[in-house]
This record gives structure tokens, C-alpha cells and sequence, in this order.
């Protein structure tokens, strides 16, 4: 097979690439390995707060149980939560499916209903100024 | 014609093609907002190769003024972000002139420009456009496109100064 004229043998062979390149190849992989390792384990959450009819509540995630409010069902099981059931007609935050991490969260807006991730440290999800 | 004037010839004919790569990659439609491939690159490299550093430095700055007057993006974040992009890129630039030729290759001045744009992106992002820790959650990505596109310019810069052509 033919690149531009160059067989892919010569381009692997050092005819293009000199040996610092692989050095800068390598940490450069490297660097984007331990990005995406720390891309997909974004730290876990240590309690769920819902707020529904202006009331904010708080519960472990660390149990398996079905929580009722009027219309809606919250499940949790063993560090992660969803909304199970709703009567809202787009269905959108039951699509939304399991949320684990820190931050994340899950609305329904006809209900005026949020579920979401909290840790006991502090953290800012947004800062003005 | 002196060679001052053969030099500012030369370097405003290298702007003229960054500029035209730069805007029309404006227009590039884009699976993921942000990710470009960074075409303007190829003649930045080419000019520091061809001639110095100090035409690089030309040719780089006056792509980011003229391409976002004609875009329409002069002093909005956008401008800024692009700018910042095109400093740091020039400052790696610079740093690899001190490294050894005789082991690093264009390979290696391409993939750190890129890196060096990237961080300049996200330093000005993180800064003013969007203030929270969250934006680097995007890095991984653009690191990944980042060294794809840096490999497949710095080929396309091999092409233009090998001999045969």
C-alpha cells in the first residue's frame, strides 16, 4: 500500500519520523491515556438531593429503594439514581437513565422536579464575577 | 528589487494563502463544535522552515487579524481564543528551535504547535469565556484530534519541502 508515493514500510521505518519523534509520540499518548482514564472516572457521589414543591431532601445512595412523589418514582440502587416513572409527556428525564457522578442531575421540568449528585466536600458548579 | 523587499514579498504571499486556509476552515462544518484541523498550520510551519522564525511570527499574526476582519469575529471571544491559540503555538515554536535536529523532525514541531494551541484556547477559556474547572473535561478530546490532525499536517509540510517536488 501507497501513501503519496512513501510505502507505509518506509514511513514506519524512520524514513519519515527521526527517533526524538516516538519520544514526543510516546508521552503525548501518554498524556491523552491519562486524560480519558480520568475523563471516564470522574469521582462518585455520596448522597442524592431531590428537590420537588420547593422542599430539598436528601437521601443516601447507598441502599436499594423506589422513593414515591405524587407522579413521579426515584430509584436508587447501591450509588445510583434514575427517574423510573412519570406522567410528563415527553418522557425526557426517564431517557436521561442513571446518573452516578458528582454534578450530574436530572430534571423534569413540568414537574418542577430535580434529582442530583452531591459530595460532602465543598464544590462550585459555577462561579461570577 | 533588495532583499528586504523580496523577504516582505514572499511572507505577504504566505499570508495571503494562511489567510484564505483559515477562513474557508471557518466554514468547515463540524461533527464536534470547536475541533478544526488546523490547515493555517501547515503554512506557518512551511515559513519557518523555508525562511525564520521571525516570518512565522509574520505570517501567523496577520492570518489571525485579517482572517477575523473578514470573517466578522475582530474583538469577540472568538478573536481572543484564536489569538491566544496563535501566541502560545509560536512560543512552542521557538522552544524547538533549540532541539536537536538531528533527532526531532517536523513531527515534533507540529504535534507541540498543536499543543500549544490547545492550551492557549484553554487558558483564555478557562479565564474569561466560560470561569469554571468544568471546561477541561473537553481536553482529553481535543488532545486526541489535536495529535491526529498535528500528524497529518506535518505530512503534508514533508510533501511541500521534499526535494522532488
Amino acid at each position: 500500500m501507497k501513501l503519496f508515493g512513501y510505502s507505509m514500510r518506509e514511513i514506519l521505518l524512520l524514513k519519515l519520523f527521526k527517533l526524538g519523534d516516538f519520544l514526543i509520540f510516546f508521552i503525548f499518548i501518554s498524556i491523552i491515556i491519562l486524560a480519558l482514564n480520568y475523563y471516564f472516572h470522574l469521582p462518585k457521589g455520596d448522597y442524592l438531593e431531590i428537590s420537588h414543591e420547593n422542599e430539598i431532601k436528601h437521601y443516601s445512595l447507598l441502599q436499594n429503594k423506589t422513593l414515591i412523589f405524587d407522579e413521579i418514582e426515584v430509584e436508587i440502587n447501591m450509588g445510583k439514581a434514575r427517574i423510573k416513572k412519570s406522567n410528563c409527556s415527553n418522557q425526557y428525564c426517564i431517557m436521561q437513565g442513571w446518573i452516578s457522578k458528582i454534578n450530574h442531575s436530572v430534571v423534569c421540568i413540568p414537574n418542577l422536579f430535580k434529582i442530583s449528585i452531591k459530595s460532602k466536600m465543598l464544590s462550585y458548579d459555577s462561579t461570577n464575577y | 528589487m533588495t532583499a528586504q523587499t523580496i523577504n516582505i514579498h514572499q511572507i505577504s504571499k504566505f499570508c495571503a494563502i494562511a489567510i484564505i486556509l483559515h477562513s474557508a476552515e471557518f466554514f468547515f462544518p463540524t461533527p464536534i463544535f470547536g475541533i478544526k484541523p488546523g490547515i493555517a498550520n501547515i503554512i506557518i510551519l512551511f515559513t519557518y522552515l523555508k525562511f525564520n522564525f521571525k516570518s512565522a511570527v509574520y505570517v501567523s499574526l496577520i492570518r489571525v487579524f485579517i482572517s477575523s476582519l473578514i470573517i466578522g469575529t475582530f474583538i469577540t471571544p472568538t478573536f481572543f481564543i484564536s489569538l491566544s491559540g496563535a501566541i502560545l503555538s509560536l512560543i512552542f515554536l521557538f522552544l524547538c528551535q533549540f532541539l536537536s535536529h538531528q533527532f526531532f523532525s517536523i513531527y515534533t514541531f507540529s504535534m507541540l504547535m498543536g499543543l500549544g494551541h490547545i492550551l492557549g484556547q484553554f487558558i483564555i477559556v478557562r479565564m474569561f469565556v466560560i470561569p469554571d474547572d468544568g471546561v477541561f473535561i473537553l481536553f482529553p478530546i481535543f488532545l486526541l484530534f489535536t495529535f491526529i490532525f498535528s500528524l497529518i499536517n506535518a505530512f503534508i509540510v514533508s510533501r511541500l519541502i521534499s526535494p522532488s517536488n
